[in-house]
């Protein structure tokens, strides 16, 4: 059995780019095990939307042997975490994985809202925590003062961090050094019965569903019969092993190990990150702590623009499923956009990165409502009622009352842009928790704020109106009462209830009116007036028309060029198949977003 | 098919200057005059063996257009023209247009042009207010062309159309209004009416997206061409064509043949053809278009077989474009299938809107119609 001692698991956590993965990429490099062909930039992110997004949605991992100055060889097991609010859960899972963690901070930029946020995660795990001053190759590199700002703000010894700089190379070395010496080694008997952490899983469309595990107690074998103690549901190994990077099969793994499992599973469902797997002949007595199945906390309907393609969004969705255990969806029907589904999602991220994959991987054209969360009605009968979708609310004489989910959001900012964060979060109905001085540079301000007002817009808002300084973190925080009415829109006498919104009474009458307007703005003109209406219930909040147009003429022949007019032609028909026909009226797509957004980041606010 | 006439349409590339609007193949225009003049001549050599190269079929009217084919010297165009007769044959009343910029300097060809066998002007006026002329890039003002109008009817041109674009930046409908009246005082027998359109890869379209120019309200363009519908035939005017206007008798004879979808044969860089139901589109630059064709290869940047389904429905669509409509008995005799019934679902969901209306003998734009003529034309593609 390997040694334990010359063992170590970690991850790395940090704000958003201050180097989290050019800091994987040169441990994985300056530990000798890729060589330069094999070496993409950024090598443990690996689909294009998440490169493009600029984050890592699933975690990988890799084993790295180092050589380290006292002439021994460690392994060195690194877990990536995702980067995103919205999988606060999978990073989490991600920690528990590890004993220790390095919290990277960009040299010049310090500690901001997710360096905090994921420093809090790491201490609920309990792990080991090394800071790590990163590019400190950049003029406005400041050590000192992150050092500071790391005792004073986060109440962490910095005695030990180590400056580096991962893009220019600088002190890797003594980084690598510092992980053996400061971060302890993993414990776990290897005769136990097996528990072996899932703390990530992926799909493959040729293999099934891969578990990455982090092996805690016990021993996995190839071969081995293996249960998932959430599901009960049995697998044989077909495959075990370990990243390095290239997957490596390997005959066991033992504690502290970290590999991977193939096992002809059909879908992620039966991987859950953080489900315990144990020997299916030997099970253990309990499973790892912290389980929790994916809870979607953000909701919107998906249509398929094209009513045939309804069964195709179907498959599609099904599809993705197969990898995304944190994605749910449900049939649901709109008066005004048919048959279509209310699909369920971590969070706006995990939203967009859905919707995205549907029209490109897929060629689906879709309409997406905008975001809701969940509301919990209590009627006048004394019953409660879930709604995930704002058409659906009950008749405001039945309602007794409402409640919306909350956050906790810490938005950290230099102290001159203060005032504008705390006006914005009044607007969106926050309650100020805290607000610190925490140094001269970081003011950090804690607010409880209601989900539905930070679900569209308000990160963009921030960061416009702070010049892109604050940065923002929250967290899931409880839920609250709220003095809550749903605002329909009519077009043309026809309430349209895919463009229903909820929102608070206070500012109902003001929302209806920009709505209207920004509708007013998105509609093309059509061959009659379209009359647009607000409305609470019976009562009309706005309204405003778009008259109808009067010329649509191409009058030049184009010296006979037949074919040019075709082709513009038929692109014009093709914007017109684009867009959804209610009642009598083409609607774009853009339309169903536009609701809930504000005028300072709306496309039609800025016309 | 060799044998029956065709219309003939040949491209001069070249321009003094590119207008802000424009989108079409145009070339050297600010080149040292040696190269200019190569250009031109290579340009010259080209077209002249991309026609000695076509079947031999005689032209039911011809149509020299431009870019500004005034810029290229006379002794050119009227060889080009006798190269046409020569090589297929001139119908004995064929019309022969040729576009020119109302400007004394190609006013003093006109005399040459007349005597050489053109019968036809196409004079780009477009505006009767300097200001405008020059916001568009145009290099004439409003008393040159007012005397290129006199000269032509002077060297013979009893034959000659004016365009005139409305709905330009800043135009008020009254100026609009005075604009057609002066035109109509001129005399013309043929008036073409253009909205200003904004097409992509101009000048136009980044001073619009810059916000150097301001496009003109949708509701002011369309009252202005609502005004010319009803005035001009009040004044005795024929709206022939969605853009057409005419003087009893004085129709263009070329541009009905795109309309009624008949066949034509474009000579030149970017000129486009319609023969045996293919269509295709020449290479638009014309040092590329000269090469291929020189060097023995195909100058044909895009081509398409249409099919005996797809010809009925650009039938359909162009002859609508016309005010007496698409005749019926023409239409069977052609095509050899009921007009009604062909299209039935089309006819009643146009009919509904109020966009067409069968007469005894033809399917014609309404009025609404008429001012949302793409709108119907997308039924047909």
């Amino acid at each position: 059995m390997s040694d334990l001692s010359r063992i170590r698991c970690f991850s790395i956590v940090a704000h958003i780019d201050h180097g989290k993965s050019t800091l994987a990429d040169r441990l994985i490099e300056v530990a000798g095990t890729v060589d330069q062909r094999q070496m993409r930039a950024q090598l443990l992110d690996s689909m294009d939307l998440e490169r493009e997004h600029g984050i890592t949605i699933k975690a990988s991992a890799v084993r790295l042997p180092y050589l380290a100055r006292d002439g021994q060889e460690y392994t060195l097991n690194l877990i990536d975490t995702p980067g995103h609010v919205d999988f606060s859960y999978e990073v989490s899972r991600a920690l528990q994985a590890c004993e220790g963690a390095l919290l990277v901070v960009d040299a010049a930029q310090g500690v901001e809202a997710q360096t905090i946020a994921n420093y809090h995660l790491a201490l609920e795990q309990g792990l080991t925590i090394l800071p790590v001053i990163n590019k400190i190759d950049l003029p406005a590199a400041d050590v000192p003062r992150r050092l500071e700002e790391i005792e004073e703000i986060l109440s962490l010894p910095a005695d030990d961090a180590v400056a580096i700089s991962a893009r220019a190379k600088i002190n890797i070395d003594g980084l690598l050094e510092a992980i053996v010496r400061h971060l302890p080694p993993p414990t776990g008997d290897p005769d136990a019965p097996l528990r072996a952490l899932i703390f990530d899983s992926k799909f493959d469309p040729y293999r099934g569903a891969v578990a990455y595990v982090r092996v805690v107690e016990g021993t996995l074998r190839a071969r081995q019969n293996i249960r998932m103690m959430s599901t009960g549901k049995s697998f044989e190994i077909g495959e075990l092993g370990v990243f390095t990077p290239a997957p490596t099969p390997i005959q066991s793994l033992g504690p502290g190990d970290v590999g991977y499992i193939i096992a002809n599973i059909r879908t992620v469902a039966d991987t859950r990150v953080g489900d315990t797997v144990t020997d299916a002949a030997q099970p253990a007595a309990e499973a790892l702590p912290g389980y929790q199945p994916a809870k979607p906390m953000v909701f919107s309907g998906l249509y398929p623009v094209d009513s045939n393609d309804y069964h195709d969004l179907r498959e599609a969705l099904e599809k993705l499923q197969l990898n995304d255990a944190a994605l749910s969806f449900e049939p649901e029907t709109s008066a005004a956009l048919g048959l279509g589904f209310r699909a369920g999602f971590l969070g706006l991220l995990h939203m967009q990165i859905v919707q995205e994959r549907l029209e490109r991987e897929f060629n689906i054209d879709l309409i997406c409502t905008a975001a809701s969360v969940i509301y919990q009605i209590l009627t006048t009968d004394g019953e409660l009622h879930e709604i995930h979708n704002p058409a659906n609310l009950p008749d405001p004489q039945r309602i007794d009352q409402i409640e919306e989910p909350t956050v906790r959001a810490t938005i950290m900012t230099p102290p001159d842009y203060v005032g504008p964060c705390l006006d914005l979060c009044q607007t969106r109905r926050g309650e100020l928790l805290t607000l610190e001085y925490a140094s001269p540079t970081r003011t950090m301000i804690v607010y409880k704020l209601p989900l539905a007002e930070i679900l569209h817009d308000f990160f963009d808002v921030l960061k416009s109106r702070s010049r892109g300084y604050a940065t923002l973190d929250y967290e899931l925080d409880g839920s609250q009462v709220a003095d809550l009415v749903k605002v329909d829109l009519m077009i043309n006498g026809d309430k349209v209830d895919a463009l229903s919104a909820i929102l608070h009474r206070s500012v109902a009458q003001d929302r209806g009116r920009e709505l209207c307007d920004r509708l007013r703005a998105i509609l093309p003109r059509q061959q009659f007036e379209i009359r647009i209406q607000a409305s609470i219930g019976a009562k009309i909040l706005a309204s405003a028309r778009v008259s109808a147009f009067r010329k649509d003429v191409t009058a030049k022949c184009y010296g006979g060029d037949i074919s040019r007019k075709r082709k513009l032609l038929e692109k014009q028909k093709e914007g017109k198949r684009r867009m959804k026909q209610i009642g009598s009226v083409e609607i774009p797509q853009e339309a169903f977003l536009a609701v809930l957004r504000s005028d300072e980041t709306s496309p039609a606010g800025k016309r | 098919m060799s044998g029956l006439p065709w219309a003939v349409y040949l491209h001069v590339p070249f321009c003094v200057r590119r207008c802000h609007y424009c989108d079409f193949a145009t070339a050297a225009l600010s080149l040292h005059p040696a190269e200019r003049t190569a250009r031109v001549q290579r340009w010259h050599q080209a077209v002249q063996a991309e026609l000695a190269s076509s079947p031999p079929r005689p032209a039911s009217s011809v149509f020299f257009g431009g870019g500004t084919p005034t810029t290229v010297p006379a002794a050119v165009l009227t060889g080009l023209l006798d190269q046409i007769r020569d090589h297929g044959g001139l119908l004995p009343d064929a019309e022969v247009t040729i576009e020119a910029n109302p400007t004394t300097a190609e006013a003093d060809l006109f005399g040459t042009l007349r005597a050489a066998g053109f019968n036809r002007l196409s004079l780009g006026v477009q505006s009767f207010d300097d200001r405008l002329l020059q916001a568009l890039g145009r290099t004439h003002d409003v008393a040159q062309a007012v005397r290129a109008v006199d000269l032509a009817r002077a060297a013979g041109f009893d034959n000659y159309s004016l365009d005139l674009m409305f709905a330009l930046p800043g135009q008020s409908l009254a100026d609009w209004q005075r604009a057609l009246q002066r035109a109509v005082d001129l005399g013309p027998p043929h008036l073409s009416l253009y909205g200003l359109a904004v097409e992509a890869g101009t000048p136009l379209e980044q001073l619009v997206a810059s916000g150097r120019v301001q496009l003109l309200d949708e509701d002011l363009a369309a009252d202005m061409y609502e005004w010319a519908l009803d005035w001009l035939p009040a004044q005795g005017w024929e709206a022939y064509e969605i853009a057409s206007f005419a003087r009893p008798g004085r129709r263009g004879q070329h541009n009905q043949v795109y309309w009624r979808n008949e066949e034509y044969r474009g000579f030149g860089p970017g000129a486009a053809s319609y023969v045996a139901r293919r269509r295709w589109t020449n290479l638009a630059a014309s040092e590329a278009y000269a090469a291929a064709v020189l060097n023995g290869g195909d100058p044909v940047a895009e081509h398409e077989q249409r099919s005996l389904a797809e010809e009925q429905r650009e039938t359909v669509y162009l002859g609508l474009r016309m005010r007496d409509g698409l005749e019926v008995a023409r239409f069977e005799q052609r095509f050899g299938s009921p007009l009604d019934a062909t299209f039935a679902a089309e006819w009643q969901r146009l009919q509904a809107k109020g966009w067409v209306e069968r007469t005894p003998t033809h399917w014609r734009l309404t009025r609404q119609g008429v001012l949302l003529s793409n709108q119907v034309f997308l039924e047909f593609v």
